[in-house]
């Protein structure tokens, strides 16, 4: 009997608090959802069984993390802040005579309830929409996406257990702020108004030098891999900074606004900023989240957008030629056997080798000093590549002539700065410099120095250069194939095997279209990843958006109506409420989009590491990504002020 | 000269199909002098509230009418009326309404700021009622950090500063203690001395007791008046009583 009562109030109140309920069912469905998709993904035999596919796995895995770590979080947390709102109402069932146990009881209800429909409809559309995130990622990594799809008992269970104890953990910690609080008190306290937030000149401050900080040092940055590390302290600085921001610096700037009268009695002015002010103090970590996560999805969305787009780039960057030979060693024996196994090949296919490029070099480390390549002591300062003047001229179609004492310097973004060059001791003086034409490997945009040199003598610098410590001889046999991808994919395999067999040489064989595959999966799954993190963090920031609104219009409406009957119109209290909730929509995506402008170079170097040198589709890309994500946010923006609205304007 | 004409004034709440109604006021008349200060009675649900919503423009009657200074507020635009109200009509509340966001000088500034004045104005014109209302000390902290019978008169102030025709006061020591109701009562008084006219809505026979005027409401009817003239406020006070008994006890119409 008594049960009985506490379901259906349980059952009540979760109709009476449709407006957020609803949403909060919708994130755990989603997160669930999400989760179970990634899961049966990650576990798809045909993802592990495929070509590369254990680097897609790794991503999918990885991405499985973020989302555990982000769904207990944001779990655990909304419904934390949603129980507190109700501790009033639970004041006055105190009064009306039921025992916090009982509450506990109502509440707990109410948990299982949400959990259960969550858990049942998350893993409904879980199971739904796997198929369509299949078709999906499978076009993005180009694997046949007609194949049969079985769904992962495995995913369904994990799914099941994880979320099980994500509820649990949310069920002890409604019971635990049911127990601790004192609902009677907060009764009392409803009326007893909240201070303004106090000016932190100092933690504003601070917030200003370290995004100032952060902003120098992606601005200033032009080494890659020290890019790479320094991103991370970057993105430190920028959260840090971010949170200072909004918590003080933003009361600091609007309490300096209010100080200059002439602006401050205003009418538009007036209740806007002392508004904003409270506003602020409630909701700065909310809205410090809320642009950090978008921020995040923006960054996400558009490196891994342009990473995908500009796959063909990056294979050219990386593969010069459709089939690349090398042989290990410069010897004459290594350069006869490569060239007959590639001519036996070419013969047995029946095809001919374009644009090819035959060439033996050297690479080796030094100590540079100035132009002077001296022994290594601890670590190489830069490397030396070698190539003879006579491998060059047969593939450039050059005609270059060199003494024994001089070079050609090939270079790449510019000039080599000197007039000679000093190997261990032996003076070269530089003849010419001759602009890359692309056939060899350009480093100018790597981060060590790389002098390329072309010389007489080869076989004598090679045995000079031996003493290094550190040198690399190969021989290079590179060239086209007019013909189809699986053609050249046999090409490839069969010279591969050739060398693997020959006992005069070692070496290997790869070209563009057998990287292809590996390509497509580690960027296709970078971008599938993207989208359905950057579709989590979405939903997110609109929650807490939509929470963050939900909360304050209750207040509001009893502060609009106090005004509506000292004088204001409806019109005023209209164009009020939008200025503060356009203020606060827009100042996160605002200040997010800052931060992405000043990180462009930092991100872009970043991406340099992964050969990606086309800043154009970048640029495009991150636009493109901001305009979507503006977008979305104005549409959420539009729901959310109409809901906002209809509070206010009603009597509280 | 006449301030304030309420003529047949007749309010009918019905629900939204038209089902039941609920008639709020009947027939209301009376008129409020300029530099009076007049004081309305009657029980819960005689239809006080209601009135004084009417008189405020929160409300339009169903018949009859309501003149401010000669000018039918029924004619008034829809986009005129909040200036209309600011320009006209101070308010006072039962639970002050005073907002947390400012400060209490910027709580007395609102209506002022709603009309667009310059800041000093508004401060030439906080002045001499900060002195009369003895709110110099209390201007610059907020209404949280001050006791309910400084609230109160913070928000007479408030009411005070654009200089209204009519002060409209609900239950305004409603919410205050005794000595804090003798403080503001004596405000008012003061302010009243100074030719502000108020009308005032009231439970507490003290507070009556104090205007010049006491009209009785009785089912949506104004059914009795006393004229304080040359009483004192104990004697008013020993009237009221007497004339409450009447109503509550006698019932019947008589008057």
């Amino acid at each position: 009997m008594r049960k009985s009562l506490f379901v259906s109030l349980a059952i009540q109140n979760i109709k009476k608090n449709y407006r957020t309920v609803i949403p909060y069912i919708f994130t755990c469905v989603v997160t669930i959802m999400m989760y179970s998709i990634l899961m049966s993904l990650t576990f798809s035999p045909f993802i592990l069984e495929g070509f590369g596919g254990a680097t897609v796995a790794t991503f999918l895995s990885l991405g499985l993390g973020v989302v555990v770590v982000f769904s207990f979080i944001f779990i655990f947390y909304t419904s934390g802040f949603l129980l507190k709102k109700r501790l009033k109402e639970f004041g006055i069932y105190n009064v009306l005579g039921l025992e916090k146990k009982h509450i506990s009881m109502i509440v707990g209800i109410e948990t299982i309830i949400t959990s259960v429909i969550s858990l049942v409809l998350g893993l409904l559309f879980g199971v739904l929409f796997s198929k369509l995130a299949q078709l999906f990622l499978f076009q993005l990594i180009q694997i046949d996406p007609t194949r049969e799809f079985t769904i992962s008992l495995t995913a369904i269970v994990t799914t099941i257990g994880l979320y099980s104890c994500v509820f649990l953990a949310v069920l002890l910690n409604t019971i635990w702020i049911v127990m601790r609080s004192k609902p009677i008190e907060l009764i009392r306290q409803e009326s007893a108004g909240e201070k303004e937030p106090k000016a932190n000149w100092l933690v504003a401050l601070m917030g200003f030098i370290t995004l100032g900080a952060a902003y120098y040092i992606s601005q200033t940055i032009t080494d890659p891999v020290a890019a790479i590390m320094y991103f991370f302290i970057a993105v430190i600085l920028v959260i840090i900074g971010t949170f200072c921001l909004f918590t003080s610096g933003s009361v600091v700037i609007l309490k300096a606004l209010r100080k200059n009268k002439n602006f401050y009695y205003k009418t538009k002015n007036f209740t806007s900023i002392s508004g904003m002010i409270y506003r602020m103090k409630r909701n700065a970590a909310g809205l410090a989240n809320i642009c950090l996560l978008s921020t995040c999805v923006l960054v996400m969305l558009s490196t891994t957008v342009s990473l995908y787009f500009s796959m063909d780039d990056l294979l050219s960057a990386r593969f010069k030629r459709n089939v690349i030979v090398t042989g290990i060693g410069t010897d004459e024996a290594t350069v006869i056997e490569a060239d007959r196994i590639v001519n036996d090949v070419m013969n047995e296919y029946k095809v001919a080798p374009l644009n090819s490029v035959q060439y033996r070099n050297t690479f080796a480390a030094f100590l540079i000093n100035g132009n002077s390549f001296d022994l290594i002591k601890d670590n190489p300062s830069g490397y030396l590549n070698i190539i003879p003047v006579s491998d060059f001229n047969r593939f450039a179609g050059s005609n270059y002539t060199l003494n024994d004492d001089e070079v050609i310097v090939i270079y790449g973004k510019n000039n080599y700065e000197y007039d000679e060059i000093n190997i261990l001791g032996e003076k070269y003086s530089i003849k010419e410099q001759v602009k890359n034409n692309d056939s060899i490997e350009d480093y100018s945009y790597y981060t060590y120095t790389v002098v390329t040199v072309l010389v007489n003598d080869y076989y004598h610098l090679n045995n000079l250069v031996r003493d290094s410590g550190y040198v690399n001889e190969r021989y290079t046999y590179m060239f086209d194939l007019d013909a189809p991808a699986e053609t050249q994919i046999n090409v490839i395999d069969s010279i591969y095997q050739d060398i693997k067999a020959s006992e005069i040489m070692s070496g290997m064989a790869e070209g563009q279209e057998t990287s292809r595959g590996n390509f497509m999966q580690l960027y296709g799954s970078f971008l599938f990843i993207g989208i359905f993190l950057g579709a989590l963090f979405l939903m997110a920031t609109v929650l807490i958006i939509y929470y963050k609104q939900l909360s304050e219009g209750y207040e509001d409406a009893k502060r609009f109506d106090i005004m509506k009957k000292v004088g204001m119109s409806q019109k005023e209290v209209s164009s009020s409420i939008r200025r503060q909730v356009l203020m606060v929509f827009f100042i996160p995506i605002i200040m997010a989009v800052i931060h992405i402008g000043f990180a462009f170079n930092m991100i872009k170097r970043v991406l340099f590491v992964l050969n990606m040198h086309n800043d154009q589709l970048f640029v495009i890309c991150t636009i493109g990504t901001i305009v979507i994500f503006t977008l979305v946010y104005g549409i959420v923006y539009a729901l959310t002020s109409r809901t906002y609205n209809k509070i206010v304007n009603s009597k509280y | 000269m006449k301030l304030l004409e309420v003529n047949n004034v007749k309010k009918i709440y019905s629900t939204r199909f038209g089902g039941n109604s609920v008639q709020a006021l009947s027939n209301v008349s009376f008129v409020v002098e300029e530099g009076e200060y007049v004081a309305i009675m009657g029980e819960s649900g005689s239809g006080k509230t209601t009135l004084l919503n009417i008189l405020a423009s929160l409300d339009k009657p169903t018949s009859g009418e309501v003149l401010l200074a000669g000018q039918n507020m029924a004619r008034i635009k829809e986009k005129e009326m909040s200036a209309f109200r600011r320009n006209n009509l101070g308010f006072v509340f039962q639970d002050f309404n005073l907002l947390d966001t400012f400060s209490n000088k910027d709580n007395i500034f609102l209506p002022m700021v709603l009309s667009g004045k310059k800041y000093d104005e508004m401060l030439n014109a906080l002045k001499p009622i900060a002195k009369q209302l003895g709110i110099n000390d209390i201007l610059n902290k907020f209404p949280y950090e001050i006791s309910g019978g400084q609230k109160q008169r913070i928000a007479v102030a408030r009411a005070l500063i654009t200089s209204p025709k009519i002060i409209l006061a609900d239950e305004p020591t409603g919410a205050l203690d005794s000595r804090a109701t003798d403080h503001l009562l004596q405000a008012f008084n003061d302010i009243n001395a100074h030719g502000q006219t108020i009308l005032m809505v009231t439970h507490s026979i003290k507070a009556a007791s104090h205007a010049s005027r006491v009209l009785f409401i009785k089912d949506g009817e104004v059914f009795h008046q006393i004229y304080k003239g040359n009483m004192n406020n104990d004697q008013m006070y020993q009237k009221i009583t007497d004339a409450l008994t009447v109503i509550t006890t006698g019932g019947e119409r008589n008057a």
